[in-house]
């Protein structure tokens, strides 16, 4: 019968090449990205049968809470589920990447990346700045970061490449941030930081492991590490109200533990004489390395699915055998044909199958598998505007009230290498089970649901909450409760779904 | 916070430092659970419990099976506390007392702990390998001088895993007077996560359900009851790790053992062996955490990182540490928990014995460390560090004392866990040492 539908669409464009024909019965071709991402998983599943791909209320939870941060509201959800336009899910992916809270969330997830816990940027990574130009710095870099994501700026050349060569005065340049952050990088001075940080940022590699030791799983080196180190022998910041950042020109090697090092990079380019050193290594890491489009894709990955192809996703090295075989490699390519465009890697992945498959499933999955979609625990913001969104608010874009909130229910990582989420606590748990405030949200949750009869008002309860309708034996269950309990039953029956793992999983 | 050149750590301010002396920090924890491998699970991370653990008792017949970490973040001076030189060019102001052990003298700023001498042993000739702030806290809290995955276990982790009593009912791991929550436990699963109490008024907030007892019970029913269903279709490790949470969140709600926090029920001869400050009170906490049963305890006080002014310096600061640590020793003994319970204080390493211009002392890789309890034999100054401060006799290790608590408390220090794919040792290749005989029972 798909062949009928598909035969009659083309002959109806063979015949006429207008609109006639009725839109919705023809879905838009899988891009080839997503058709990549699909048939390379269907190798990756492992013992277990494949899910089918999720209902319409799960997909929109899950794309919501990995785009946006935030799951839909019960209206959105109501009228997701009645959207008859085949296209609504990719058209839903497109309207969530062309909306600020993308750019928003995606810009903090990279900043999550290069400077661990990012609120306390303003506090911890800049030393050399009084705190008012610490927080202008900051909030600079993440508008920038945002302004550069919302308009799919080439990743390579308008993000990587003006962080590595950002110079000039705090007010002035706003990609400076991340060269500044190595000057508050321990003990090793600046130089050092940096090579540890674009190697793990950009390159997704650990070469600080060879600076002590040959690296243990790979071909680096100490030579290898302080060549790296060696580029940014001629960086210098002063600091203070504002802060500057710049290059001097009498220095041409980096001294470092008896060593004497000329700038190189870790695939073997070095800057010939008179070259600038940093724009040098911009060239090197943006255009000549194939391993800034590998572990940019891997990183994109690890946000959507909760772990990367490469785990941890600063860790490529030669012992590591990336799951899914070629789907690194695709992704890959791919990001780099589309000229480093983010949101094509996000709309080729959130399209696929492999992305929107349901979770449900019965096989017991110790191994990653594309058989379901993969769980993972809500992070602070997730968490936050779950239950904001469950009961009838807006999601916030505040992130302080975020962190003042439910920062101490997420055990803070000082981070060296790449955040790894930590299991869930008994301090979350008891925070969403007893905390007062949201015992009033769930009152005034429970005012906006409505209903004919009881049932009814059990599935808005559901759809408000979880994103989906309940199933006979789910209703069955809650009216049974709710009928039994006189008074307290409905608000019993919503705190239950604000407790259950799948509310507090992004799944 | 002026740091001179000596100072090899950045000029961030104090809570900068803070945050990074306190990675690891305190984790605690649980309990010998059965099948802590199959139940876990993640894929990420797999704890291993190949052998069993050699029995290892101390000679007194009992193991240790709490240990109380006091960490004084900053590296505070041993001249001013467990090693004075009065009288001598380097010796600072502080006088020398005497202690309830014969021959052993320490600083006036500890009259407490002088009188607590007798179950205590000082390490006189700890040689710190590392002599940066953050790479000394995280060998001396995790092991390792450089966290290079995420996940790695700190000390007490391990502790609370190993030595946990089944049916503790609190947190496994708690610690306090932290200014950040301390390491991980992501190898050993959520139940394991340290615990950093916030308000020791309020020491575990929403413990109590908005709706009482009876209400909370029955709609828990009905939310065992729903996710049943779901999660048996999911069986992926986020979703058992938050199952576990909430079971853990239900005892930690009921239990009784939750009183410890409460220091106004403690008897009033115990409570009189304490100072009255935050610290003395944490101390008194700890004590009845220790009673209960709770086998890692991190407590942390002041900043010691006295590179100006150390002189002074000491001589406010160390009395209310002495108040707290003396304190604890003592009631541990008169109760006769202290057969069991181990006390470990000191900071990332030595200070200069030479005053600066300052009159600070800066960072030095000799300094001191002190054990009392749990199968550590008292009235001990274990090494020497000669009249001056300038020379060291028996010399001990952050790696030694590692294996000393692993020994104490019958733990395999070879043991292993597996994070991000790498197999780790309980006592990793930064902590190689071996136990302290000479200070154990």
């Amino acid at each position: 019968m798909r062949h009928g539908i598909i035969f009659a669409a083309l002959f109806a464009l063979f015949l006429s090449g207008t609109s006639a024909f009725p839109a919705q019965q023809q879905k838009k071709p899988k891009s080839p990205l997503t058709s990549a991402i699909d048939s390379t998983a269907g190798g990756f599943m492992g013992s277990a049968k494949a899910s089918p791909v999720a209902e319409d209320g799960e997909f929109l939870r899950r794309v919501m809470l990995d785009l946006v941060g935030y799951p839909p509201s019960l209206e959105e959800v109501k009228a997701f589920m009645a959207d008859t336009n085949v296209d609504k899910r990719s058209e839903m992916i497109d309207k969530l990447i062309a909306s600020e809270d993308w750019a928003d969330r995606t810009a903090r997830l990279f900043c999550e990346g290069w400077f661990g816990n990012y609120h306390e940027v303003p506090i911890m990574i800049t030393p050399m700045l009084d705190s008012g130009a610490k927080s202008r710095v900051m909030n600079d870099f993440v508008s920038w970061m945002k302004l550069k994501l919302n308009k799919d700026a080439p990743y390579n050349k308008e993000i990587v490449d003006a962080i590595i060569k950002a110079r000039g005065t705090g007010t002035g340049d706003p990609a400076m941030l991340w060269k500044l952050a190595c000057f508050s990088g321990g003990d090793d001075g600046p130089a050092i930081e940096f090579a540890n940080r674009i190697s793990r940022h950009f390159l997704g590699i650990r070469l600080r492991c060879a600076q002590c030791h040959d690296h243990p799983f790979d071909v680096w080196n100490q030579g290898h590490f302080y060549k790296m180190a060696a580029f940014f022998g001629r960086t210098r910041a002063s600091g203070g109200t504002d802060v500057e950042l710049k290059e001097v020109d009498d220095v041409e090697s980096l001294k470092y533990s008896g060593g004497n090092y000329q700038p190189q990079f870790i695939m073997g380019q070095k800057p010939g004489k008179g070259d600038p050193w940093m724009d040098s290594l911009a060239l090197y890491v943006t255009m000549d390395s194939p391993q800034l489009a590998t572990a940019t894709a891997n990183r994109v990955w690890s946000w959507l699915f909760g772990r990367g192809l490469v785990h941890p996703v600063d860790d490529f090295n030669r012992a590591q055998t990336p799951f899914a075989g070629g789907m690194i490699g695709v992704l890959a390519k791919e990001l780099k044909g589309s000229k480093y465009s983010i949101k094509a890697l996000y709309r080729g992945i959130c399209n696929s199958d492999t992305y929107q498959r349901a979770s449900g499933n019965e096989a017991k999955m110790t191994k990653p598998s594309f058989a379901a979609s993969w769980i993972k625990h809500l992070d602070a913001e997730q968490l936050l505007n779950s239950i904001t969104v469950a009961t009838g608010g807006k999601p916030t874009r505040d992130v302080n009230q975020a962190i003042g909130l439910v920062s101490p229910l997420f055990p803070a990582d000082v981070v060296w290498c790449e955040v790894t989420p930590l299991p869930g606590n008994m301090r979350q748990a008891l925070f969403v089970r007893n905390n007062n405030m949201i015992q009033g949200q769930i009152s005034s949750g429970l005012g906006k649901i409505q209903g004919a009869t009881l049932a009814d008002k059990v599935t808005e309860m559901f759809l408000a909450v979880v994103s989906r309708k309940p199933t006979a034996a789910e209703t069955e269950r809650f009216v049974k409760y709710i009928n039994g309990h006189q008074g307290a039953g409905m608000e019993d029956a919503y705190w239950t779904l604000m407790n259950t793992t799948e509310f507090l999983s992004r799944h | 916070m002026a740091c001179n050149n000596r100072c090899i750590v950045p000029a961030v301010g104090r809570r900068d430092f803070l945050s990074f002396s306190m990675i690891g920090m305190g984790a605690l924890a649980g309990s010998a659970l059965p099948a802590l491998g199959q139940d876990y699970k993640g894929t990420q991370t797999t704890p291993q419990t190949p052998a069993e653990p050699k029995k290892e008792t101390t000679k007194a017949g009992k193991k240790c099976n709490t240990v109380i970490r006091i960490w004084l973040p900053g590296a505070p001076s041993q001249v001013e506390t467990f090693d004075p030189k009065p009288g001598r060019p380097n010796g600072g102001k502080a006088k020398a007392i005497d202690t309830a052990a014969k021959g052993i003298q320490i600083s006036e700023y500890m009259p407490q702990t002088a009188k607590a001498m007798k179950h205590v042993a000082l390490l006189r000739s700890m040689n710190f390998k590392e002599l940066a702030h953050e790479r000394a806290a995280l060998l001396a809290q995790i092991g390792m001088a450089q966290s290079p995955f995420s996940g790695v276990a700190d000390m007490g982790t391990i502790v609370a895993y190993e030595r946990g009593p089944k049916d503790l009912q609190l947190p496994y791991s708690i610690s306090m007077g932290a200014t950040l929550q301390p390491g991980q436990s992501l190898p050993f699963g959520g139940e394991y996560a340290p615990y950093r109490v916030l308000n020791t008024s309020n020491p575990i907030p929403d413990s109590r359900s908005p709706v009482g007892a009876d209400r909370d019970l029955q709609r828990t029913a009905l939310l065992s009851e729903q996710n049943k269903d779901w999660d048996s279709q999911r069986q992926q490790g986020p979703i058992g790790q938050i199952e576990k949470a909430y079971v853990k969140a239900q005892e930690v709600m009921t239990t009784p053992q939750v009183a410890a926090f409460n220091v106004g029920q403690e008897d009033a001869a115990i409570r009189a062996m304490f100072g009255n400050d935050g610290f003395s009170q944490n101390c008194l906490v700890a004590y009845r955490l220790a009673k209960v049963g709770v086998p890692f305890i991190a407590l942390q006080t002041g900043f010691w990182d006295m590179h100006d002014a150390c002189i002074t310096g000491m001589e406010k600061q160390v009395p209310s540490v002495d108040a707290g640590f003396g304190g604890l020793v003592n009631a541990l003994a008169a109760s006769g928990l202290l057969d069991t319970t181990l006390v470990m204080i000191g900071g990332e390493f030595g200070r200069t014995p030479s005053v600066n211009g300052g009159q600070g002392r800066d960072h030095h890789e000799y300094g001191s460390w002190a054990m009392a309890g749990g199968g550590i034999r008292g009235g001990i100054a274990f090494g020497d560090s000669g009249v001056n401060g300038t020379s060291n006799k028996d010399q001990t290790t952050v790696g030694d004392v590692w294996h000393t608590v692993f020994s104490l408390c019958g733990i395999d220090p070879k043991k292993s866990y597996i994070v991000e794919g790498r197999r780790i040792a309980y006592a990793y290749k930064d902590v190689k040492g071996a136990p302290i005989r000479g200070i154990m029972l």
